[in-house]
């Protein structure tokens, strides 16, 4: 792994960060909040603020009509309200052994460090509350609750700052502990290599989908996981203790590329299937551009919807 | 290229032990830490270490270092172009019995004329024939004299002795400077091997030219006999159709130190042998010896035909009593044999009472038969004891009896000759079984043998050499100690014979008669006593018609194998200097591998840092 760790600075590349700055984060779902910020809720009728009637649509709850408009006109309106909260989003960041490989000057946790730290910057400078929860290798201690603020972002800072890529463990049990700390909903950002079966993964997403979470999957990889670019004869030791094996890579490599594809695939599809983002991130690729390029495509999505 | 030392180019296969090494090593591999294992597959380590060698220039290095190893011990030479010395050659040319046939013969003679051509001015050659000894045709000369002395060759009458050649050639060329060769012409014949050419230096090529077609069959070997007087002993096979066309007689007799005399034997099944003729086989020519051999007169009756032949061979011969007739009217005495030239010679009106009571009174004859004999021969008191004698021919002129005729074409292997001998009868000649093929039979004060002989009267070049005459020594011993051998000398017949060669020269003889014959033949010796016959023959036989194949006579040609091939005080020093060169590759090539075990032995010590990722 590597030993210089970014500073909490220098995590916010500047140039990053004036490439993401004038994109705003809109969030796809508006969730309960208690501050007022410039997320609209998607909730329409249950918020504080009046937005507008629309004439009665069968289906729509009975609650919603608004019986004077009726008592005047005899026409069924129903009233509908904005609600402008603040969001809690978690960063969710796999440490565990393996986030630490790199055959280049970052690692994987190099990385999802540094898009964690901008999406968090983002989320603070639009006055939502971010929280920031280790996965599988971590302690629950390590757990920073949702903050807003300059000083609550130091704070998070330092805390990814401190963040080593040790230990191994299930990052499934890891989702389905934090689904059960986390109360209140909210985008959730997991940064992970996610090595685990692609369909118990999904099953944890959409396990988060359900209960109201916006989840984003930034599957982070180092280029030598993708198409095993290695010559001579290695024996592969696992980081994460799961033994080892000598190959040649010219030898497995069509075979190990079909089946990451197939993993990678299927990962895709049980995102789709929970309404989650997936994100592929190259820890030798733009990572600004990377970030611009999902954030465009999820406030798309949200005009969208 | 040549190497002094070939035999270190087989260390050329430990070059492979770096390729080995290399492998082993392939199977330490680099080492990295990877996120999972999940999508990886083990290679199996044989497959990975065929896959790619590690570090190839190292591989490479090393595999030169051996094989350099390898070629410096074997010493290569580096020919040069042609000394201007000139070259010294020996050509042998056999001149053993079979080399006579024309084929051979005039194949020798243009291989010799090409080979002589083929040389140049400042090249020295020598040639020599050879059967079991070798005669020199000339001394070593310049071409242009060699072919002189080279138009005398003539193939002789005895078989090869291949060594003693060689060892003379060695012998002969063993002074002379520059390149050398040794070139063999012969027919080849297989069993005049084994082919060593361990006698000759290495430095001194050799080269072999095989001349002549093949032949069925123009000689007869393993011929012996325990001695003339001893016929019961004598043992004989049973003749058979050699190819169906040519009427054979019966004969397999054992004579000591005869030569070729136109049949071979082989097995024909328990208890036979059987005797191969063809047209070089047993025929009138034989007849002549045993003609001229007895010191009796002789009477030859060959009513079929082959009668001028025998009369030339006998005027040839210098025999002037022989007597040719076609039928036994004419008279006979008692000092008289009469060989019978085949059955019809008594089918005359009279003609076996004339012969019987010619018999009964000292006559002596010799029967032999090509069809049936009308017997019976000068009857016994018991008819049943007849001889019978002896019937064969498949020649259609021949042949009188038809039926008798396809039975022996259908049994070409047969006894057809039956003895009832009397008590008194002297078998001559038997089969391997015993059973007798030559009686003889005393009638009177003279007797009557019959032999199985087919006598179909066809010039036999070939057949010249002796044997026969051993035969007829055999059956009519006049002179228990006939016949004589080539290259021997013979008995004493008295300080006063005179010995007269075939061709009627005088041969030196020493003071109690004795001689020397160099050639078979018949040699004529007179005394005080009268004139007598004494047959020559060749020691030794020359073998089957089994001759090595093309291929097989070229193998036995040889390099010259060592830096003398290129002898010569040029050639010597770039010898010397090639073997420096050598000697300087194999000390850095030993420096080299040193220089490794050094490296290797530090690194045992401290082993090196991990190998990079990649």
């Amino acid at each position: 792994m590597k030993s210089d760790a970014p500073s909490p600075r220098r995590l916010l590349d500047p140039e990053l960060l004036s490439r993401i700055g004038s994109l705003d984060v809109i969030a796809r779902r508006v969730v309960e909040g208690t501050m007022v910020g410039m997320h609209e809720s998607r909730s329409h009728g249950v918020g504080s603020e009046f937005a507008q009637y629309r004439p009665y649509i069968p289906g729509d709850d009975l609650r919603s009509l608004d019986w004077r408009v009726f008592a005047r006109t005899d026409r069924y309106y129903v009233r509908q309200y904005t609600a402008e909260t603040n969001l809690h989003a978690w960063l969710l960041v796999d440490s565990s052994a393996s986030m630490g490989f790199q055959s280049r000057s970052v690692s994987k946790l190099d990385v999802s460090r540094i898009l964690a730290a901008s999406l968090a910057y983002l989320l603070v400078q639009q006055g939502d509350r971010v929280g920031l929860r280790p996965l599988a290798g971590a302690t629950p201690t390590d757990v920073l609750p949702p903050g807003g603020g300059e000083r609550h972002l130091h704070v998070l800072l330092h805390a990814l700052d401190r963040m080593r890529a040790a230990g191994s463990g299930s990052l499934v049990a890891a989702l389905d502990e934090a689904l059960l700390r986390i109360r209140r909903r909210g985008p959730l950002f997991i940064f992970s290599d996610l090595y685990e079966p692609a369909d118990k993964l999904g099953d944890a997403i959409s396990r988060f989908s359900r209960a109201g979470f916006e989840v984003a999957l930034f599957h982070v990889l180092d280029p030598i996981e993708r198409n095993l670019e290695l010559s001579g004869d290695i024996e592969f030791v696992g980081l994460e203790g799961d033994g080892r094996l000598t190959a040649d890579p010219r030898r497995i490599r069509a075979d190990y590329n079909s089946r990451f594809a197939a993993h990678v695939d299927a990962l895709r599809r049980a995102c789709n299937r929970s309404g989650a983002d997936y994100v592929a991130i190259d820890t030798s690729g733009a990572l600004d551009e990377a970030l611009a390029r999902y954030l465009r495509a999820r406030r798309a999505r949200v005009v969208a919807e | 290229m040549s190497f002094v030392a070939p035999a270190a180019l087989a260390a050329l296969a430990l070059a492979a032990l770096p390729v080995v090494a290399h492998m082993l090593r392939r199977a330490r591999s680099n080492s990295l830490a990877f996120p999972s294992l999940a999508f990886l597959r083990e290679t199996p380590s044989f497959a990975r270490a065929l896959t790619r060698p590690n570090r190839p220039w190292l591989l490479a290095m090393r595999i030169l270092v051996v094989a350099a190893i390898a070629l410096a011990f074997a010493r290569p030479v580096v020919e040069r172009a042609a000394d201007t010395s000139g070259e010294s050659v020996v050509v042998l040319v056999d001149a053993s019995a079979s080399m006579s046939r024309p084929s051979a013969h005039d194949g020798a003679v243009a291989a010799l004329n090409q080979l002589i051509g083929t040389l140049g001015p400042r090249d020295r050659v020598r040639v020599g024939t050879f059967d079991t000894q070798v005669t020199w045709l000339g001394d070593m000369a310049d071409p242009s004299t060699a072919a002189n002395s080279a138009g005398t060759y003539a193939a002789g009458y005895g078989d090869v002795n291949l060594s003693s050649a060689l060892t003379a050639a060695n012998d002969a060329l063993s002074e002379s400077a520059g390149r050398r060769r040794i070139v063999i012409v012969s027919d080849f014949q297989r069993s005049n091997g084994p082919w060593t050419m361990s006698v000759v230096d290495p430095s001194i090529q050799v080269e072999t030219v095989q001349v002549g077609d093949s032949f069925a069959n123009s000689f007869v070997s393993d011929i012996a006999v325990s001695g003339p007087t001893d016929a019961p002993t004598i043992q004989c096979g049973l003749t058979h159709l050699s190819d169906g066309k040519r009427a054979l007689g019966v004969i397999a007799a054992h004579l000591p130190d005869a030569g070729a005399s136109g049949v071979r034997m082989e097995p024909a099944g328990p208890g036979w042998r059987a005797v191969v003729t063809d047209a070089d086989g047993l025929d009138a020519d034989d007849a002549r010896y045993f003609a001229v051999t007895s010191p009796r007169r002789v009477v030859v009756c060959d009513p079929a035909g082959g009668a001028p032949y025998l009369a030339a061979a006998a005027a040839t011969a210098g025999q002037s009593d022989v007597d040719v007739v076609s039928d036994l009217t004419a008279g006979i005495g008692v000092d008289t044999t009469v060989a019978l030239l085949g059955g019809r010679a008594l089918a005359g009106a009279g003609d076996v009472e004339r012969v019987r009571s010619w018999v009964e009174t000292g006559g002596r004859a010799v029967v032999f038969a090509t069809t049936r004999v009308d017997g019976p021969f000068p009857a016994a008191e018991d008819a049943s004891h007849d001889i019978e004698g002896v019937v064969r021919s498949a020649d259609p002129d021949r042949v009188e009896d038809p039926e008798l005729d396809a039975t022996l074409l259908s049994a070409p292997i047969r006894a057809v000759h039956t003895v009832n001998a009397m008590p008194t009868d002297t078998v001559v000649l038997k089969t391997l079984s015993g059973e007798p093929v030559a009686v003889r039979r005393a009638i009177g004060r003279g007797s009557v043998t019959v032999v199985g002989f087919g006598l179909d009267g066809v010039a036999a070049p070939l057949v010249r050499t002796g044997a026969f005459p051993a035969l007829i020594g055999a059956l009519v011993p006049d002179d228990p100690e006939s016949p004589a051998v080539a290259g021997h000398r013979t008995r004493g017949f008295g300080a006063s014979a005179r010995v007269a060669g075939p061709d009627g020269a005088l041969v030196p003889t020493d003071a109690d008669g004795s001689f020397r014959p160099e050639r078979p033949g018949i040699f004529t010796v007179t005394t005080p006593n009268g004139v007598r016959n004494v047959p020559v023959v060749v020691a030794g036989s020359e073998s089957e018609t089994d001759l090595l194949t093309a291929s097989e006579a070229a193998a036995l040609a040889r390099p010259a194998t060592t830096a003398r091939a290129t002898a010569g005080a040029d050639a010597v020093a770039a010898f010397e200097e090639t073997q420096g060169l050598w000697r300087l590759v194999l000390a850095l090539a030993l420096a080299l591998a040193l220089a490794e075990l050094f490296v290797v032995s530090r690194r045992s010590v401290a082993p090196p840092p991990s190998e990079e990722l990649r």
